[in-house]
């Protein structure tokens, strides 16, 4: 179990490496200004120039910055906003309860509504309720979180007026996005958790427990949840991505003025050190909630486990 | 075997299944007395309904696909008739069953002490110490030690055989009056096989449990099995104490299954036998012998009419037109 | 009368692994319709899309603007159909895009394997540390907005799990005994992988590429709707969803419409994969109950006895 642990941390640290590799270099490659991004636009002499260049390390090699970047980085410095004239991680900071909530509450909303709903289709299968329900879930699959987000606004808030429509600051604040957020994930993880629950039931081990005499509730709950639930994982697991930007998506509709809000705001500004460091950023929480996951697959599965 | 009294009495057992191609005929009348501590061998090709008698006995069909008729009479008591809730008592406690592949049949996430110990906490509302003893007994009693070391085993860990032996002792934990072992050692290699056999023998000798065994292998059956069912296309055509069949086979196909065990005797040079033809799929019920297309000794009567059991003597019987007619 | 209908024969016609299942065929009909009125959007649309109209402004729905119109006064119902043309050929490209790298990748993975398979799947690894819209938001950012940066980034992005996928299925083919065969015969690596592992893959690969359409068009129109997709005044459903939020109360149908077609071809894309899938897929087969199936057989001897 350490070793598989430790072979796993081992690997999402390379691939970090890595990543934060392709995200530095790639920023590199725009063909546009920096200066001008600072700047605004604005013409400045070539003194202020030299001295922004040297203000933002962009008189070093790109090697050079790379290193600075990796190593304020280890010590909590993202580097300086080019539009905001503040240290990288001071805007994160402001921003990022916003994000961890509404990715939180949604992720927690929609696992505690999918997995019973699949359970209950699962054991249901083929009847009125499931065809119903499957349908209504290829619509909300099929759905961008952003169309869903729009349409609650509408309803909930500019015209059943339930719910702000707008802004952060209460729990009342969180609901309409963090349900925008959860229907996608629910529509999707209850069709998993559903097909999942249909193989392990029809599989031979759950035949041999129907045969010792193992009553219907045990076998659903005891034996064909617990072998169910690993394809459900992995589908969460690579939901965590979708869920970081589904973020992005509910934020701007919402104007939340989270996580998501900065960084789009930085793409359009060419706000690099902003960019470089709230992608980075998502990517470390990705990899990491992955080695959780990961960690999981190995409680519950023993065949991983014990190799 | 007629005389003694029977555990287990199948009268007349139609099963009929939904598949993607139609309705499958699965049974259509099967007769088969198991009696107290025999173990009684079934046999044929497959696809001829051996296993769908087992899982018939279990109810492990699914009700909205299959319909059954007939009575499946055990200790008196006709399990086909009875609720799901009445059945499920049963299973396990006093009817047993273990499966061709025992890989697929064990839950992967669960230890292999905790499969066993389930049984006694279902059936006998152990508490978890005791079930965990009961548990530890039935590993020692399958042959596999050190039980401390296994109980905490995942199947995944055992061999074919080892992942055989706790799927009997799942099976035996309770003490059940019969065993249904479905082909327990086709997927084992042959050496596993003979332990196996021995220890189902041993177990049963011991429990004085009987035991229905299905096999499509006669050799098995003259090896361990007291009395014998021959099936065909979902019917009995010959039942009888072992010897009694395989000395004198009634229906042509038991003696055409018989002649087709391959024998250590080379020197008689004689080809081994096969049997002409493929059973068909059962998509419609047949008026007719079902093997008349096959047998050599078909006659006019065999094309037009099922053939009903002609008796021979202790409780011999075979459904075959050319008996003693 | 159960008795006797359960008694039939029946034929070995009545097989449930049929493609053209109804809501195949719906689905179908919904895409095909969705490309047709984009691909002649010219056809079929009443105004030019970029025209303004300041005086019709946010106007609702009349004989002339049939589902009204945008702030900038262009009209809804024509920009929808234009919008559907950089929706389409925008996933189009993507997945295009993923064919043309991930294929001939994943089949270099799974049958020559070795150096080349480790490095290639090093490399996916990086790409999917990426969540999906991440590695395309940084491309933006880079190389500015634009329909053809967001393909590209994205198309790069669906690369690793269609190399991943045939990859999988290259491995499973190349262990069979036609691919010993065709290598005794000497033939080439490259004639073994395109013109025997391949085809015997495509079918599973169709199923997926069919998906990830539709996860392209949505991939596509949430970047749009983030201003970081198509520049102005280029329709597209996702810029236009964008825009239309604003004025929800004032006109709806700006942001419904633009919604309601992505979603309804998105569906249509994912039912009509579902079907292929399980056409493909024998074991998937649902069977029908004892009732529907004597249902069905009351249904089907009826035409025959009034007949008779």
């Amino acid at each position: 179990m350490a070793k598989y642990l430790l072979k796993r941390l081992l690997q999402s640290l390379v691939v970090l490496v890595v990543v934060s590799a392709v995200i530095f270099f790639t920023v590199r490659l725009s063909p546009s200004d920096p200066i001008a991004s600072i700047t605004k636009g604005k013409t400045v002499t070539a003194q202020v120039r030299e001295d922004l260049l040297r203000r933002f390390n962009l008189d070093k090699s790109p090697i050079q910055q790379y290193y600075l970047w990796i190593g304020g980085m280890l010590k909590g410095d993202f580097g300086e906003s080019y539009q905001y004239r503040q240290p990288v991680s001071l805007l994160v900071s402001q921003r990022v309860k916003t994000t961890v909530q509404l990715a939180a509450l949604s992720t927690v909303l929609a696992i505690l509504i999918a997995v019973p709903l699949g359970i209950v289709l699962a054991v249901k299968a083929n009847s009125f309720t499931d065809k119903a329900l499957s349908i209504i879930s290829l619509v909300f699959v099929a759905s961008p979180t952003f169309l869903i987000g729009v349409i609650f606004m509408l309803v909930f808030a500019l015209r059943l007026k339930w719910f702000p429509s707008m802004g952060t600051g209460s729990f009342r604040h969180l609901v309409l996005p963090s349900c925008a957020m959860a229907i996608n994930m629910v529509a999707l993880t209850s069709r998993i958790t559903r097909q999942s629950m249909i193989e392990e039931l029809s599989s031979d081990y759950i035949t041999a427990a129907y045969a010792k005499g193992v009553g219907p509730l045990r076998i659903i709950f005891i034996h064909a949840l617990r072998n169910a639930v690993i394809p459900v994982i992995t589908i969460t697991s690579l939901q965590i991505g979708g869920m970081l930007v589904g973020a992005v998506l509910v934020e701007t509709v919402f104007a939340m003025g989270g996580l998501g809000d900065l960084l789009i705001s930085s793409i359009k500004s060419s706000d690099y050190p902003v960019v470089q460091g709230v992608t980075m950023m998502m990517i470390v929480v990705y990899c990491a909630l992955s080695v959780v996951v990961d960690t999981l697959y190995a409680i519950i599965d023993p065949r991983i486990r014990l190799q | 075997m007629i005389d003694m009294e029977n555990l287990l009495e199948i009268n007349g057992l139609t099963v009929e299944l939904m598949t993607e191609r139609g309705i499958v005929y699965a049974l259509s009348g099967v007769d088969l007395n198991v009696a107290h501590g025999q173990i009684h061998g079934v046999v044929g090709e497959s696809g001829c309904g051996k296993s769908m008698t087992a899982k018939s006995i279990m109810r492990l069909h699914n009700p909205k696909r299959s319909r059954m008729g007939g009575t499946i009479l055990f200790e008196g008591e006709d399990i086909a008739a009875m609720e799901i809730k009445e059945v499920e008592r049963l299973r396990g406690k006093d009817i047993s069953m273990i499966f061709q592949d025992p890989a697929m049949s064990l839950n992967p996430l669960m230890s292999v002490g905790n499969q066993i110990a389930e049984m006694a906490r279902v059936h006998l509302k152990s508490s978890k110490a005791e079930a965990r003893q009961i548990a530890l007994g039935m590993l020692e009693k399958v042959g596999l030690s050190p039980a401390i070391n296994r109980y905490r085993q995942y199947p995944f860990e055992l061999s074919g055989g080892m992942q055989q032996r706790v799927m009997i002792a799942i099976a035996i934990a309770c003490s059940p009056k019969l065993l249904i072992a479905d082909e327990p050692t086709t997927a084992l290699d042959a050496t596993i096989q003979a332990q196996i056999l021995e220890l189902i023998q041993s177990l049963s000798d011991e429990m004085g449990m009987s035991v229905l065994f299905i096999t499509h292998n006669f050799g098995i059956v003259a090896e361990i099995c007291s009395a014998v069912s021959v099936m065909y296309q979902g019917r009995v055509v010959e039942t009888g104490y072992t010897r009694s069949v395989l000395d004198n086979p009634a229906h042509p196909y038991t003696a055409a299954l018989i002649a087709s065990i391959p024998t250590m005797a080379l020197e008689s040079q004689k080809r081994l036998g096969s049997i002409p033809g493929r059973p068909d799929t059962l998509y419609e019920n047949l008026s007719y012998c079902p093997f008349c297309a096959r047998c050599p000794q078909a006659f006019g009567q065999c094309r037009n009419e099922r053939p009903g059991y002609q008796y021979l003597e202790d409780g011999h019987r075979a459904a075959c037109f050319g008996i003693g007619g | 009368m159960l008795k006797a209908i359960i008694g039939q024969k029946t034929s070995k016609k009545n097989s449930y692994g049929k493609l053209l299942t109804p809501s195949f065929a719906i689905s179908l009909v919904i895409f095909i319709a969705i490309v047709v009125l984009s691909a002649f959007a010219p056809v079929f649309a009443t105004h030019d899309p970029n025209k303004n109209e300041l005086q019709s402004s946010l106007a609702g729905p009349s004989k002339s603007h049939w589902l009204g119109c945008d702030v900038n006064g262009r009209d809804l119902y024509s920009r929808v159909l234009y919008g559907g043309r950089t929706a389409l050929m925008g996933a189009l490209g993507v997945v295009g895009l993923s064919i043309v790298l991930g294929i001939p990748l994943g089949l270099v993975c799974g049958y020559v394997g070795g150096l080349a398979d480790t490095l290639i799947m090093r490399l996916c690894d990086v790409i999917l540390a990426f969540p999906t819209l991440l590695l395309a938001f940084l491309f933006v950012a880079t190389f500015g907005r634009g329909i053809t940066i967001s393909v590209v980034a994205l198309g790069i992005v669906y690369v690793p799990m269609l190399t991943r996928l045939t990859r999988s299925l290259a491995i499973v083919e190349k262990n069979k005994t036609y691919v010993s065969a065709a290598i005794s015969l000497g033939y080439s690596p490259l004639r073994i992988m395109y013109r025997h592992i391949l085809p015997n893959c495509i079918s599973t690969i169709l199923v997926q590429l069919t998906l990830d359409l539709g996860y392209a068009i949505l991939d596509l129109s949430s970047l749009s709707f983030l201003g970081l997709g198509v520049i102005e005044p280029t329709a597209d459903w996702g810029a236009m969803l964008g825009q239309g939020r604003l004025y929800l109360l004032v006109n709806p149908y700006l942001s419904t419409v633009p919604g309601a077609v992505i979603v309804l071809s998105v569906v249509s894309l994912n039912i009509f994969s579902d079907c292929l899938r399980q056409y493909l897929d024998h074991t998937q087969v649902q069977l029908p109950s004892f009732e529907e199936y004597a249902s069905r057989l009351e249904k089907q001897q009826k035409p025959q006895e009034s007949g008779a």
